[in-house]
C-alpha cells in the first residue's frame, strides 16, 4: 500500500474545526450578544430638548444602507454641507449592503457603539428596533415639521415619535410609455378587464407585457402588493393573516391567486426563475412593457440604456369602484440612538436632514422621493411619478408581516400557481407554512 | 562504529529524543496556550452557547427569554415544512455533488496525472473556478440560467436545438440539481488535484509487473489503481459532503434571502431563521446542521480506516 503524505484521515482535531466550520451560524448566533438578560440599550424616559446650535461639534457615524444610484455620492454631498454649517462637527458614513444590513444590523447597533444615526426597513427590522429599546424619543423635535406628518403616524409609538421615514417609494409596475402609446393607450387602466385588455395589445404587438422577477428574493414579492390592495377586506390585511384573523385560505386570497393564473400568459417565459437583472434587460431594451418591481427600477433601466418615458402603474384587481389605484411604501426610518454619546449632533444632523436643500440634493441624487415638504424633483423620472403623491394609495401591505418568511409564504404560493398548482392547493400550502411559523413564535 | 556506541545510541532512541533547555513539559504545553484559547472562544464557547440557545425563545435582542425544553427541536421534526424542504433539498444537493464531482474529478485525474506540461496547464485552468468567490460565480451563473437570453438557453438554439428551453431555477423538481451543477464545476478542480495527487502515490512498479502479467490498462485501472485510490476517493467524497452541506454563498447569491423553496437548503434555512429574529430557534437548527456534519465526518473517518485496511 501507498504511503500517503497528504494523510486523508480527518483526525479528531480536525473532526472538531469540521463541526465548528459546520456550525459558523452557530457562532454567529452565539457572537450575537453577550448574554440575552443584559440587554446593553435603554431608550430614555423623556424627549430630550431641541438641539442646541451652538453645540453641534461632535463625531457621529451614520449607519445605513445604499439607495438610489448614485452609491455614497450624494450623501458625501450632504454630509460636506453639514460639516461646512457646522464646523466642529464630523459624520462618518458607514455603508452597509441591504441584504446584510436586515440581517445583521440590530446586531450591530445593539453591540457597538456605530450608528448614532440609523436607517430602518420598515416592517421587521423596525419593529425589532423598537422593540430592542434602540430609538430615541423625537417627539417635540422642530424638525418634525418638516415633514409630511401623513407620513409619520406609522413610526410613532405610545406618544413617541421614534422613527421618521425618509424615502417614499412607489412598489408598483414600471412601464414603458412609448409602448401604451403604440397600442393606443392613453389613459391608465383602472379596472381588471381594462388591464388585461392592455396585456393582450402589448402582447399582439410581439412585445412581453410584464417582466416579473419570480427568482428573484428581493424583488419577486412586490407584484403581491398590487394584487391583494383592491380584493383583501381591509388594508391591514397581511397584519391580520399574521395574528391568525384572516388566513391565506380566504376567498379573497384564492382569487388573487386565480388572477395571477390569468397574468401568466403575460409574464416573460419561465418567470418563476428569473432574477431581477435580465428582467430589468428585457425593459431597458423594450422588449417589455412593464417591470414588476418599483419606481426605484427607474434608475436602474436608465442605466441600462432606457431612454423612453416611464411611469408607475398597478394591476387593479376589481372592475368597480377601486379603493386603491397604487402602492407606496415607506423606508429608510431615521432614528437617533437612545445611547449615543452625540445626542445634539446627531438630532442636528437630522434636523440638516429635513431641509428642503439637502433632502432635494438627496432626492434627486438618488433618483427617490422624500417625506420632506416641498422639496423640488427636478429629475425627470421623479417629476413623472410625483403626480401619485396624491392620489389614492396603499401603504405596501407586503411589509405589515414582521416576519420575512411569513410573506415568503404568500409569494411562493403566487409562484406554485404560475407554475401550474392550483389555486387552492397553493392557498392552503401558504396557510399550513404560516400556521407552523405562528407556532413557532408562540413557543 | 563501536558496540558500545551503537548500544548507547540504540538506548537513547528507545527512551526517546533528548529533553531540550526548556526543560518540563509544561513549559512545552504553554505553546498550546494561544491556539487553545482562540479556539475555544471561536469555536467551544459559541458551540456551547447555541446549545443553551437552543433550548430557549430568545429572539435575539430582548432583555428576556424562557428556557422551553426540547420545543424547537420537536416543531423542526414534526411541524417545520421550511425545515424539512430545507433538508431535502441538502440531501439531494449533496449526493448530486457527490456523484457527479468525484466521478469527473477521478476521470479527468486519470487523463491528466501525468506531469507533462499539457496536463499541468489544464490541470490549472480546471483549478480557476475554485478560487473564485462563490457570490461571484452565483452572479455570473443567474445569466447562465436566465430562461430568457440566458447563456444557456442560447447555446442550445445556437447549436440547433432551438426546441430546448430550459429554466434551471424555476423548476420545483429539478433546480437543486442545477445548483449541483455549479457547485460541482467551481470545486472539480480541486478533487482534480487530490486524484492526481492519490495517483501519483501509486508505485509505478505495480503497473509494470502487473503490465509484464499481462493486464490491460482497463485491467490495471480495476485491479491496481481502485483499491489504492479508494482512500482518496473516500476523502474526495467527504469534502464533496462538507461543501455541499455548506453551499451557502451560492444559493444565497442565486436565490437571495429567502431563498426560493426549490433551492432553500440548510445552511440559508439557518440565516433565515436568524434573521427573522428567531435566535433560540436557529440555533437549535444550527444543532441539527452541526450534528449532520460531525456525523459525515465520523462516517468518513470508519470508511477510511475501513479502506485502508482493505487495499
Amino acid at each position: 500500500m501507498p504511503h500517503f503524505e497528504l494523510d486523508p484521515v480527518i483526525s479528531r482535531r480536525s473532526l472538531l474545526g469540521l463541526m465548528g466550520a459546520g456550525g459558523i451560524s452557530v457562532v454567529a448566533a452565539a457572537c450575537g450578544s453577550s448574554s440575552p438578560k443584559s440587554a446593553s440599550v435603554s431608550p430614555k424616559s423623556s424627549a430630550p430638548a431641541a438641539f442646541d446650535p451652538s453645540k453641534v461639534n461632535g463625531t457621529i457615524d451614520l449607519a445605513r444602507w445604499p439607495v438610489g444610484s448614485s452609491s455614497t455620492g450624494t450623501m458625501a454631498k450632504i454630509i460636506a454641507g453639514f460639516e461646512a454649517k457646522y464646523p466642529g462637527a464630523k459624520v462618518t458614513d458607514t455603508v452597509t449592503a441591504s441584504a446584510e444590513y436586515q440581517s445583521t444590523e440590530l446586531t450591530v447597533l445593539r453591540n457597538s457603539s456605530a450608528g448614532d444615526i440609523f436607517t430602518a426597513f420598515r416592517g421587521g427590522q423596525f419593529t425589532s428596533f423598537v422593540d430592542a429599546g434602540l430609538y430615541m424619543d423625537l417627539s417635540g423635535q422642530p424638525f418634525i415639521n418638516n415633514f409630511q406628518s401623513k407620513y409619520l403616524t406609522s413610526f410613532a409609538s405610545g406618544g413617541k415619535q421614534l422613527g421618521i421615514p425618509y424615502l417614499l417609494l412607489f412598489l408598483m409596475f414600471v412601464y414603458n410609455e412609448s409602448i401604451f402609446e403604440k397600442v393606443g393607450e392613453t389613459t391608465l387602466p383602472t379596472t381588471w378587464d381594462g388591464f388585461l385588455s392592455l396585456c393582450d395589445k402589448i402582447k399582439s404587438k410581439g412585445i412581453t407585457p410584464i417582466a416579473w422577477p419570480g427568482g428573484d428574493a428581493n424583488n419577486r414579492a412586490q407584484i403581491m402588493n398590487s394584487m391583494v390592495m383592491n380584493n383583501a377586506p381591509v388594508p391591514d390585511m397581511f397584519a391580520e393573516i399574521q395574528t391568525g384573523k384572516l388566513k391565506a385560505t380566504d376567498a379573497w386570497f384564492i382569487k388573487t391567486l386565480k388572477q395571477f393564473v390569468e397574468l401568466k400568459p403575460y409574464f416573460e417565459p419561465d418567470s418563476t426563475g428569473t432574477a431581477v437583472g435580465p428582467c430589468l434587460e428585457l425593459f431597458a431594451s423594450g422588449k417589455a412593457a412593464m417591470l414588476a418591481t418599483g419606481d426605484y427600477d427607474i434608475a436602474a433601466a436608465r442605466s441600462l440604456g432606457a431612454t423612453f418615458p416611464m411611469g408607475v402603474v398597478s394591476p387593479v384587481t376589481v372592475n368597480s369602484n377601486p379603493k386603491y389605484l397604487g402602492v407606496y411604501n415607506l423606508t429608510y426610518i431615521l432614528g437617533v440612538k437612545a445611547s449615543t454619546s452625540e445626542p445634539n449632533t446627531a438630532l442636528a444632523f437630522l434636523d440638516y436632514l429635513s431641509l428642503r436643500g439637502p433632502a432635494g440634493t438627496f432626492a434627486n441624487g438618488e433618483d427617490d422621493h422624500v417625506t420632506v415638504k416641498n422639496v423640488d424633483y427636478t429629475k425627470r423620472d421623479l417629476a413623472a411619478t410625483a403626480l401619485w403623491l396624491n392620489k389614492p394609495t396603499i401603504l405596501a401591505p407586503n411589509y405589515q408581516f414582521d416576519s420575512v418568511e411569513m410573506g415568503d409564504a404568500m409569494i411562493q404560493a403566487a409562484i406554485a400557481v404560475v407554475n401550474g398548482t392550483s389555486p387552492e392547493a397553493a392557498a392552503a400550502a401558504a396557510q399550513k407554512t404560516i400556521d407552523q411559523l405562528r407556532a413557532q413564535a408562540a413557543a | 562504529m563501536s558496540k558500545l556506541t551503537f548500544e548507547r545510541i540504540a538506548s537513547q532512541q528507545r527512551r526517546g529524543p533528548r529533553r531540550s533547555s526548556l526543560g518540563s513539559g509544561w513549559k512545552l504545553a504553554l505553546f498550546f496556550v494561544p491556539a487553545v484559547l482562540v479556539y475555544g472562544f471561536l469555536v467551544i464557547y459559541p458551540t456551547l452557547r447555541a446549545f443553551q440557545y437552543s433550548i430557549t425563545n430568545w429572539n435575539g435582542y430582548s432583555s428576556n427569554y424562557n428556557y422551553i425544553g426540547f420545543t424547537n427541536f420537536r416543531l423542526l421534526f414534526t411541524e417545520d415544512g421550511l425545515f424539512t424542504n430545507a433538508l431535502n433539498n441538502s440531501v439531494k444537493l449533496m449526493v448530486a455533488v457527490v456523484i457527479v464531482e468525484t466521478i469527473v474529478a477521478f476521470g479527468l485525474a486519470v487523463l491528466l496525472s501525468n506531469n507533462i506540461r499539457s496536463s499541468r496547464v489544464v490541470r490549472s485552468v480546471i483549478f480557476f473556478p475554485a478560487i473564485l468567490s462563490a457570490v461571484s460565480v452565483a452572479f455570473a451563473f443567474t445569466f447562465v440560467y436566465a430562461p430568457d437570453g440566458g447563456l444557456l438557453n442560447t447555446f442550445f438554439h445556437d447549436i440547433g436545438l432551438t426546441s430546448v428551453h430550459l429554466d434551471p431555477l424555476g423548476s420545483n423538481r429539478y433546480a437543486i440539481y442545477w445548483v449541483a451543477g455549479v457547485q460541482a464545476w467551481q470545486y472539480v478542480g480541486e478533487m482534480v488535484l487530490l486524484f492526481v495527487a492519490g495517483l501519483q502515490q501509486i508505485p509505478l512498479e505495480l503497473y509494470e509487473a502487473a503490465s509484464i502479467d499481462g493486464a490491460s490498462r482497463l485491467r490495471q485501472l480495476r485491479h491496481v489503481t481502485r483499491p489504492l485510490i479508494m482512500p482518496t476517493v473516500v476523502l474526495v467524497a467527504t469534502f464533496t459532503m462538507i461543501q455541499a452541506f455548506q453551499a451557502f454563498q451560492l444559493v444565497y447569491g442565486l436565490s437571495g434571502n429567502p431563498p426560493a423553496s426549490n433551492v432553500d437548503i440548510l445552511s440559508t434555512r439557518i440565516l433565515t431563521t436568524f434573521a427573522d429574529s428567531k435566535l433560540g430557534y436557529a440555533a437549535a437548527e444550527s444543532i441539527v446542521f452541526m450534528l449532520i456534519i460531525g456525523t459525515i465526518a465520523i462516517l468518513q473517518r470508519r470508511l477510511l480506516r475501513a479502506t485502508r485496511g482493505a487495499s
